[in-house]
């Protein structure tokens, strides 16, 4: 069965066909998600609310758009909706999580790669909104400046915009830890 | 740095990550909600729908006096236990001390647990109290404040034994609240919260060294 005849199951209402879909995006929606939040608590949340919204509005899937595309938007949508209601995103305390965590052959190298993947997580998620998911689309996704546009229903030009801000923002930031760690 | 090295870095720290095994079943169960909230029989005539209503409303006073006696009679996952422990009041506890070598000394009379509780923590961190049960299962509610989060640590007997090192068990969320099981020397800890790694402060406020949880 191919992508299409899989998302046309779905809309039949077929479980196994929809657990295939889930299989195939669940790590990029993730992925987003925890970006975006920071936080795997609410990273969970917004994969879920995702998985269930597609579930709900998939007949509404015309074929205009590419899939991709339009499960991008729910999971963006998604993100910023858990922002704007108030959600505390709590990207902090991860190394408290870690230490709850099953034993596992820990390199050193592993640990500062994990410490600096989650301080750099850390300083995404203190990044205003609109700046915030354009750096994890650019980032996490790999989404070029005209699909960021078209998934935000704004100008290319705006995108890059947000985009040098950010950069500016997280280079200051990042610069200034290592120094604090020097 | 350059821009080039810069977003290289960038791409490589917020790359993409597999998603936790527990997804699908989250999805499942609230799609399930979902759908039964969605769920109304259409075409049915006012009167029937009236008389459905009442005939329902009925049924769910004798659901909810049954699952009230169900819940407050039933054993209790630690989740439960320590979900429900946060909406406790001070007056429904019965020790109420902001000392922890007391307030250890007090669990382990009260129900034959010793909890592993630290001489001091954090600033941040106020101890509330604590209430004991010896009926089944004995267990340990232990109520405390990180800021201004109410949080609770629920401790229970387990038959396996185990050593000194955290071995995780779960993660997630319970009626609003987030939760994190582990077991440590043949007891179980759950600790929840509006954000249950608040909570780890009790103990952990000085970052102790990774290797000694492993």
């Amino acid at each position: 069965m191919n992508h299409r005849e899989v998302i046309e199951a779905c809309q039949r209402g077929d479980d196994d066909a929809f657990r295939v879909l889930f299989e195939t995006h669940k790590d990029r929606v993730y992925s987003i998600a925890l970006r975006y939040a920071g936080d795997s608590a609410a990273a969970m949340d917004i994969a879920q609310d995702t998985f269930v919204k597609l579930l709900s509005s998939i007949q509404q899937f015309r074929g205009e758009a590419s899939f991709e595309s339009w499960l991008y938007r729910l999971v963006v949508n998604l993100c910023l909706d858990h922002h704007r209601r108030g959600r505390r995103f709590l990207p902090l305390m991860d190394d408290v999580l870690d230490m709850l965590r099953a034993p596992r052959e820990n390199a050193l190298s592993d640990m500062l790669r994990e410490e600096q993947e989650e301080r750099v997580q850390l300083l995404v998620a203190q990044l205003p909104e609109e700046q915030r998911i354009v750096v994890v689309l650019r980032y996490t996704e790999g989404r070029s400046y005209e699909e960021i546009a078209e998934l935000l229903h704004c100008r290319r030009g705006t995108v890059a915009s947000r985009l040098n801000r950010a950069h500016k923002a997280l280079e200051r930031r990042l610069s200034h830890l290592r120094k604090v760690r020097q | 740095m350059k821009k080039d090295r810069f977003e290289a870095e960038l791409a490589r720290h917020l790359g993409p990550v597999k998603a936790p095994d527990g997804l699908w079943d989250r999805v499942q169960g609230a799609a399930a909600l979902a759908t039964t909230v969605r769920a109304r029989p259409a075409g049915w005539s006012p009167g029937i729908i009236r008389t459905s209503m009442w005939v329902a409303a009925a049924l769910s006073m004798i659901a909810i006096t049954a699952g009230v006696t169900v819940w407050l009679n039933h054993d209790l996952s630690g989740e439960q236990r320590a979900v429900r422990a946060l909406s406790r009041t001070p007056q429904q506890l019965q020790f109420h001390s902001g000392n922890l070598s007391d307030l250890r000394t007090w669990v382990k009379n009260g129900s034959g647990l010793d909890v592993p509780l630290p001489m001091r923590t954090a600033a941040a961190v106020q101890i509330v109290g604590a209430t004991v049960s010896r009926k089944g299962v004995p267990t340990a509610e232990i109520l405390y404040r990180v800021g201004d989060v109410d949080a609770s640590l629920v401790v229970s007997k387990i038959p396996q034994e185990g050593d000194g090192r955290h071995a995780f068990v779960k993660a997630g969320t319970y009626h609003g609240a987030s939760f994190l099981s582990w077991t440590m020397r043949g007891q179980m800890y759950t600790i929840a919260a509006s954000d249950a790694k608040v909570g780890c402060l009790l103990c952990h406020s000085a970052g102790a060294p990774r290797e000694s949880f492993n």
